[in-house]
């Protein structure tokens, strides 16, 4: 190469350099705005509309958007007030309730019981997600502008189901959509403590203070509150580890447990779990799995042959534990009364023994009528825990008897073998499946999985069909006290726990993390602060406060600077290697 | 050539529309309906699932349905999106465009490596960095793009500090166009890094292949006899004459480029199509997977139809047969 051409090289990487440093030196740092980022890996968002959404991570982003009359309180036993400063129970069925009186929406408009009537309303109307949150509420009474009456079949019921659920919506801008089933309501205007600033679909959610917010002690103590979408919890767990943002939801994967619980720059923790696996036995008369499962005493012995505290152990180490019912031990409803059956394989043989289920010449027991204890278990593909679980209980099915054999698959799959439409009548077409529920901590209506009529609609996956507990399930909505509510919980989950249309085994406590320079969050709110359930996270976080007056809006592990600096090397790099191949060629 | 331009056209329109009607049929093949897979909660009514079902016209015969769509396909219109609630072409506009500014870079990137590599492996070709090159470009070609992606956001986490995730650093405030540039820039390094890692060494070993049959040929003996250097018999001659097969490659992948990268996209949280695609299966969104299967196969057909235009126009042989 001749001496020429190194120095036009030479001069080409200067030039270049310098014209990249003056880019550089261009940069300023953007104001001093507190922002919190949330990174999102689980259900996408699907619509800002609170009446069509079915995913946890749009009610999250506008629980603080949308005012509604009550707040469960921290205890999970009692309410505070909201939009409803006040209320008072007449007789035992009427709830009158004061609103307050300085309440706006976010467009200014003021908020009045007029809108608390028209939101309830949307909410009864069949298209509504939120149809069977307001089934107890018989009449609706517009007092004046600032009261309103509900005349409900059981108050405890409204308050945990409905008052502290339904969004207040504007009824002046919803009464003028043609359509409110497929209105989008982007931007959302509600009149909590906090607006949608900016929303850009499949990527982010940016919410800030809405300053003339009621409450001023509810307003947020950080500037703006930005909510990012990941595909998955992993990918949501690495922008964390990254420093683009600063927790994530609704859980971290425990592959990278250990890694961000030895960096003292997050905090890692465990909160009460709101998810729980079961397995579901096909207890259908009409279905068309094995029929020995509809034997009560055949489930009975499969329940004796689990070692469920250990399935736990071993499953979800160190963030599961073993449940007797079917709701997360958090749910204020959980029956403690009622024990996880012991694992007892002598038992289990005794009670199939007994019941005549004999052992065949290939090791398998066959029924009285002939009929082998073969099943299949299908399960989720995308929970390797579960699938695992399920193969542990086939090992121990096996030593008493009992072949099974575990499908994982996906969950379209395993829908359309559950329930298969025959002659136009849905039939449960599976043995057993091993899946997951989410339960609200203060619901009492999650028991509505057992009515006989869910296995027609393509909810219930057991099939099981006991009138005596669908006649027992609907006096949940005439109880008139707390108590006698629970004391109709109670008894269903006896009823499940005795006829065993399930199996609850292990309840999910959620591993979350946050970066350790934020605070202000409840660890032990059922499903963490950033499962999507706790209303209080986005106005009760704050930095700590040796961060607070260094916090800008830049992120600081990778802050542009940096990313700059690789930017400017590679474009270096590349044109350096060009022109080579340039020069060289004209040589 | 006129005749030959025509036919091509006339076999492009043929195919799309075959692809309607197989775009209707094969996502309702998929086990599991979109209504029990998005709603499962134990409270549901049976009202609540008529009136959902009734919204998206699942509630009619599949005849109807098909027909309903092939006239809303011809009026331009690819329906309302069963989990997101909002007309499919509003949603797919979107994420195409940023699938495209990830997606296009990157192809021309792995298009001009996979390239220059394989011309220069064929032209070094019994060396030992000729075989070295080849060797890496096929394990790059081989390995998942999840492995390399995870990798790579590894390397970054604990040494590069470059951006993981998404297009840009969300709730900053630029202060002028240029910083929002950098910042998208400095958010598409990792993934085009994936994307080309992974995608040039078919280009590489294509060109290479290509080159080595002509270089067997008499007019290259002959340029050799007549003193012309090495470097300008590879690149401009041979490379020229090898072209038919780049170009028909390099036609598939732009095609495909459409189609996003649901990988790439969804490890390093890219708001693009691919991703997009990955949810709507998930939740058997039916009108948002027709709608992107039909966008993806109208490009990868538009493109291979462009590429069989253009052989015909390189080798003048492919035009007359």
């Amino acid at each position: 190469m001749k001496v020429k051409e190194i120095v036009n090289y030479i001069m080409v990487i200067l030039l270049i350099v310098s014209l990249s440093s003056g880019v550089y030196g261009c940069y300023t740092y953007g104001q001093q705005v507190k922002v919190f980022r949330v990174g999102w890996g689980g259900t996408s968002f699907d619509t800002f509309n609170p009446f069509t959404t079915y995913a946890a991570i749009s009610s999250w982003s506008t629980l603080n958007v949308y005012s509604r009359l009550v707040r469960i309180a921290s205890d999970l036993k009692s309410f505070v007030p909201d939009l409803a400063e006040k209320w008072e129970v007449i007789g035992d069925n009427t709830v009158r309730f004061h609103l307050v009186k300085n309440a706006t929406f976010h467009d200014g408009k003021p908020v009045t019981a007029y809108d608390v009537e028209y939101s309830f309303k949307l909410s009864a109307e069949p298209w509504s997600a939120r149809i069977s949150s307001v089934k107890m509420v018989k009449e609706i009474k517009v007092v004046d502008s600032y009261t309103i009456e509900f005349d409900v079949t059981s108050v405890p019921l409204f308050f945990t189901e409905a008052a502290s659920t339904v969004p207040i919506v504007p009824k002046h801008i919803w009464s003028n959509v043609s359509d409110p089933s497929t209105y989008d309501a982007n931007p959302p205007i509600g009149s909590g403590p906090l607006k949608v600033t900016e929303y850009k679909e499949g990527q982010y959610i940016v919410l800030e203070p809405y300053k003339n917010f009621y409450y001023k002690k509810w307003l947020p103590k950080v500037d703006r509150i930005i909510i990012k979408f990941y595909s998955d919890v992993t990918s949501a767990t690495n922008a964390l580890l990254s420093g683009e943002v600063d927790a994530v939801g609704p859980y971290i994967p425990i592959s990278l447990y250990e890694t961000l619980a030895k960096n003292p720059q997050f905090k890692v923790f465990k909160s009460p779990g709101t998810m729980y696996f079961y397995l579901a036995f096909n207890v259908d008369p009409e279905g068309t799995g094995n029929p020995t499962l509809r034997d009560r005493l055949v489930r009975k012995a499969l329940a004796y042959a689990i070692n469920i505290e250990y399935l736990c152990s071993v499953a979800w180490p160190n963030y599961s534990k073993p449940i007797a019912n079917p709701l997360p031990t958090s749910n204020i409803f959980y029956n403690s009364n009622l024990k996880v059956r012991p694992f007892n394989q002598s038992l289990a043989v005794k009670i199939l023994d007994e019941a005549g289920y004999r052992v065949g010449s290939s090791g398998v027991r066959f029924s009285p009528d002939g009929v082998e204890m073969k099943y299949t278990i299908l399960v989720p593909n995308k929970f390797p825990e579960a699938v695992n679980a399920a193969q542990l209980i086939a090992k121990w099915w096996s030593s008493i008897g009992v072949s099974t054999t575990v499908k994982p698959m996906d969950t379209g799959s395993m829908s359309s073998i559950i329930w298969q439409k025959v002659d136009d009548k849905i039939k449960l077409g599976h043995d057993i499946d091993l899946w997951d529920w989410f339960v609200d901590p203060i619901s009492a209506t999650h028991f509505e999985v057992f009515v006989s009529d869910r296995k027609i609609l393509g909810i219930s996956d057991s099939g099981y069909n006991n009138s005596e507990y669908d006649n027992l399930f609907n006096k949940i909505y005439e109880a008139k006290t707390m108590d006698e509510l629970k004391d109709v919980a109670y008894k269903l989950q006896e009823m499940v726990y005795r006829d065993l249309p399930y199996l609850p085994l292990c309840e999910i406590q959620p591993i979350q993390a946050h970066n350790a320079k934020f605070t202000g969050f409840d660890y032990n709110w059922p499903g963490g602060p950033f499962s999507g359930s706790d209303w209080r996270v986005f106005i009760s976080v704050a930095f700590v406060e040796e961060v607070q007056p260094t916090e800008s809006t830049r992120p600081t592990s990778t802050s542009l600077t940096t990313y700059t600096t690789y930017l400017v090397i590679a474009i270096v790099i590349i044109v350096a290697v060009v022109a080579l191949l340039f020069l060289r060629r004209r040589g | 050539m006129k005749r030959y331009i025509a036919s091509k056209i006339f076999s492009m329109i043929i195919s799309i529309l075959a692809l309607f009607t197989l775009g209707f049929i094969i996502f309702r093949l998929l086990p599991g309906d979109p209504i029990s897979l998005m709603l499962r909660d134990p409270r549901l009514t049976e009202d609540q699932i008529k009136s959902i079902k009734a919204k998206f016209g699942l509630d009619k015969p599949l005849w109807e349905q098909y027909v309903i769509y092939i006239v809303n396909v011809f009026k331009g219109e690819l329906g309302i999106s069963i989990y997101y609630k909002k007309p499919v072409s509003n949603i797919l506009l979107d994420r195409l465009s940023n699938s495209l500014i990830l997606l296009i870079p990157s192809t021309i990137y792995s298009i001009v490596l996979g390239v220059l590599i394989g011309t220069l492996c064929a032209w070094r070709r019994s060396g030992f960095a000729s075989r070295l090159t080849t060797t890496i470009s096929l394990v790059l070609y081989s390995l998942p793009t999840y492995w390399l992606g995870g990798i790579l956001i590894l390397i970054s986490i604990n040494f590069l500090g470059l951006p993981v995730s998404g297009m840009y650093s969300y709730g900053i405030e630029y202060l002028n166009s240029l910083e929002k540039f950098l910042d998208l820039l400095s958010h598409m390094i990792l993934p085009s890094i994936t994307l080309t890692l992974v995608s040039f060494g078919g280009f590489t070993v294509i060109t290479w292949s290509a080159m080595v049959d002509i270089i067997r040929e008499d007019f290259v003996w002959a340029l050799h006899a007549m003193g012309y250097p090495s470097r300008v018999i590879y690149f401009k001659h041979v490379l020229r004459n090898a072209l038919i097969p780049i170009v028909s490659v390099s036609a598939i992948a732009i095609g495909t480029t459409v189609a996003g990268a649901v990988f790439t996209e969804t490890i390093f949280a890219w708001p693009g199509i691919g991703r997009l695609i990955y949810e709507a299966v998930i939740y058997r969104d039916y009108p948002l997977l027709q709608g992107s299967f039909l966008i993806i196969t109208t490009s990868v057909i538009i493109a291979n139809t462009l590429a069989d235009m253009l052989y015909g126009f390189l080798d003048p042989r492919v035009r007359r047969s």
